[in-house]
Order: structure tokens, then sequence, then C-alpha cells
């Protein structure tokens, strides 16, 4: 499902100075896998993350999602993949502030669903009453703890029914009780679902929630443990 | 005029010509005025416009990240500009109409010369013409910020 092939990616700084993030970095990822990536700041994990998702360009390599290479796809094709195929949730606050909890959950259907307005927003809701926040679709991001705004998010990643899960430290800004109510969000909707899930984070405690567990440290994969 | 008694006609070709050569400097000058503020205005409001667009990266990367392609990206930051630019320039021209109007009398004194207003129609058009001016002052100024960030990658537009 989520081949890298050799991929590497370097990062120019200020002109001339160059980070190399991630290298020669090869992972296959099958269907209903939920990988758990692990690894100190700067380890390169959130680029290999948004390498997966397409979200930046390979230095070196390909990344191929069913078979596909996202590179060789051209924007509208990789924007269309993006929307139906992958679900992110990241470290920062990403909901728009100027829209409610419903119109944020229902924002990934303006590219991708085809689903009907009120399909989207049926859907959106029962979305919000699995992540346990059926009673807020009018509030706004900011009467939300953060707690309930990574649950939002989780809502709005998977409004386009995605194969995939990018989850990029998701519980990093969160304490300890509602970091395990995330994480255990997410487990049972990987368990209802056939959902691939990737995860990143530096906490290697959180690897019990995942069905694989990989390390990485200066940019490449250094253990894989099953 | 020479039967009338008392009264001498006098020839003087000059007059209209000096009056007509202040109106045309004054117009002159006026529009060199506004050509440097057109200009100055236009690089002013690019790089407003560019650090509005630097301010919304994050959020233009989420929503690539949720699919949108670089065209609407980039719709979305350029639609919000000439939106700001009739937000700015209905209320503008309303101003500026009721200045005119309100020191209509001082202008007169102050510039030495008559003035009248423009037919209805005229100032219509001089009201679509300022208004279409300023959608495409704006436009233009908010092309190649909106360009950049709907180029970046969406890993780079989030990362601040």
């Amino acid at each position: 499902m989520i081949e890298l092939r050799d991929v590497s990616k370097t990062y120019t700084l200020d002109g001339d100075q160059a980070v190399e993030a991630v290298r020669d970095a090869s992972l296959s990822v099958s269907q209903g896998e939920f990988v758990i990536i692990t690894g100190r700041s700067g380890s390169g994990k959130t680029t290999l993350l948004n390498l997966v998702g397409g979200m930046t360009r390979p230095t070196a390599g390909q990344v191929l999602i069913d078979g596909v290479d996202l590179w060789q796809l051209g924007d509208r094709e990789q924007s269309r993949l993006r929307s139906q195929k992958f679900g992110f949730i990241f470290q920062f606050p990403s909901l728009l502030p100027s829209l409610t909890v419903l119109e944020n959950v229902a924002l990934p259907a303006m590219f991708g669903a085809d689903g009907s307005g009120q399909e989207d927003t049926r859907r959106s809701q029962e979305l919000l009453e699995l992540v346990g926040l059926a009673e807020k679709l009018h509030a706004y991001p900011r009467q939300l703890s953060a707690g309930q705004q990574q649950r939002v998010v989780v809502a709005r990643a998977l409004l386009n029914q995605p194969a995939i899960l990018l989850a990029d430290e998701p519980t990093s800004d969160l304490d300890e009780q509602t970091e395990h109510e995330i994480m255990q969000l997410l487990r049972d909707i990987y368990r209802r679902t056939a959902i691939t899930i990737l995860l990143v984070t530096h906490t290697s405690q959180l690897v019990s929630y995942g069905s694989r567990a990989l390390k990485m440290a200066a940019g490449a994969i250094i253990d894989e443990s099953a | 005029m020479q039967n009338v008694p008392g009264v001498m006609p006098i020839e003087s070709p000059n007059l209209f010509l000096a009056f007509r050569r202040q109106i045309s400097g004054l117009l002159g000058a006026m529009l060199g005025i506004l050509s440097i503020t057109g200009i100055l205005s236009l690089v002013l409001i690019g790089l407003v416009l560019s650090m509005a667009a630097n301010e919304r990266r994050r959020e233009m990367g989420v929503l690539k990240a949720l699919g949108a392609t670089r065209g609407f990206v980039f719709k979305v930051l350029v639609i919000e500009a000439g939106l700001l630019a009739l937000a700015g320039a209905l209320p503008g021209l309303a101003l500026a109409a009721l200045t005119v109007y309100l020191f209509r009398s001082l202008i007169i004194r102050g510039l030495g010369v008559p003035f009248l207003y423009p037919s209805p129609l005229q100032l219509l058009g001089l009201v679509g013409a300022c208004i279409i001016g300023a959608l495409m002052g704006v436009t233009l100024a908010a092309a190649y910020p909106a360009w950049r960030v709907s180029r970046e990658d969406a890993a780079i537009s989030m990362r601040e």
C-alpha cells in the first residue's frame, strides 16, 4: 500500500546550508497496519510522514501509494489522491478559527467527497459523535480545550473515509490523560475499520498502541520491531 | 460694440490661452502626483499582501493537505485581496465624494478655478473606473505572493 524506495530529503537553509532530514529510507507498509515511528526531535520522523503524504517532494527516491508514484502525478491528481486516500492529524492546532466545529470537520468534503452537502453534514455529525463531541457542533475552535480540538481534527481526518491516516505527534501538546484518550480513540478507529495508520511520536511508551514500531535517528530508519 | 458709445472692445487671444495653460498645468501636476501615489500604493499593497499571505502559510498548507490544489490556494488569496480592495474602494469613494461636496467652495477659492460636477453618467463611469482600477491594482499586487505560497510544499508552508 505504502512504499518508500531509497527516499532522501535534503532541505536547503539560508541559501547554501544543506540539511539531510531523511536519507535513503526504504519502507513498506501494508493495508491495516498501525505503524508507530519513534525517534528524537530532528530524527526525520515528521519529514518521513510528509514524504508519505506527498506534502514535500523527495530529493531522491520514490514514494509509491498503491503502486502509483506520487511525484509522477500532476498537481490536480496528487491533490485528489491526497483528499481521497489520506487523513492528516497535525501536531499544531490546525482547525480554521473562523469556522465552527461542524464546518471544520466538513471542510475536506470541499476537495474530495462525492456526497451532497447534506450527506457531508450528516457524516460530519456522525464523526463528531464518534469522537465524543456531538454537543459541540456549533462551537468555535477557541471555545474548545486542546484535547477537544485534537478530537475534532481526528473527525476531520476521517471525513473522506481515507485508507491511510497520517498522524504527526498528535498528542505532543496534551496532558497524559488526554494523550491516553486520543491514543485510545485512534486504536478504536483502527480496530473498527481497515484503516492504515502511520503515527510519529517522540514518546516511546506509545509504541504499545500500534501493531508495528519503527525507530528513526539522523534521518534513517534504524530499528524495526514487530 | 464699437457703435456703443463709451465702450471699446479689447482683443485678447492670450486671455483664454493663459487660463487653459493654468488648467492644463494643474491637471498635469495632479496626474503626476496621482501616478506616483498609485505606484507607491501598489508597492505598499504588494508588501502588505505578501505579509498577509505569509501569515496564512500554515492555513494554506493545511488546505493543501486536505486536498486543495495550487490553483485553489492561489484563487483564495487573490479573491480575498480583491474583496479587501472592494471593501476599501467603496467607502473610500464615498468619503472622497462627500469631501468634494462639503468643501466645494473652499476648493474653488483655493485653486482659483471654477469647479463643476461631471454629469451623473460621467460620475458613474469615474466610480466604475476607480473600482476596476483598485481591483486590478490589488490583484496585480497580490498575484506574486499568492503564487509563491501556492507553489510551496505543504510541509514547508506548515513549518513556521
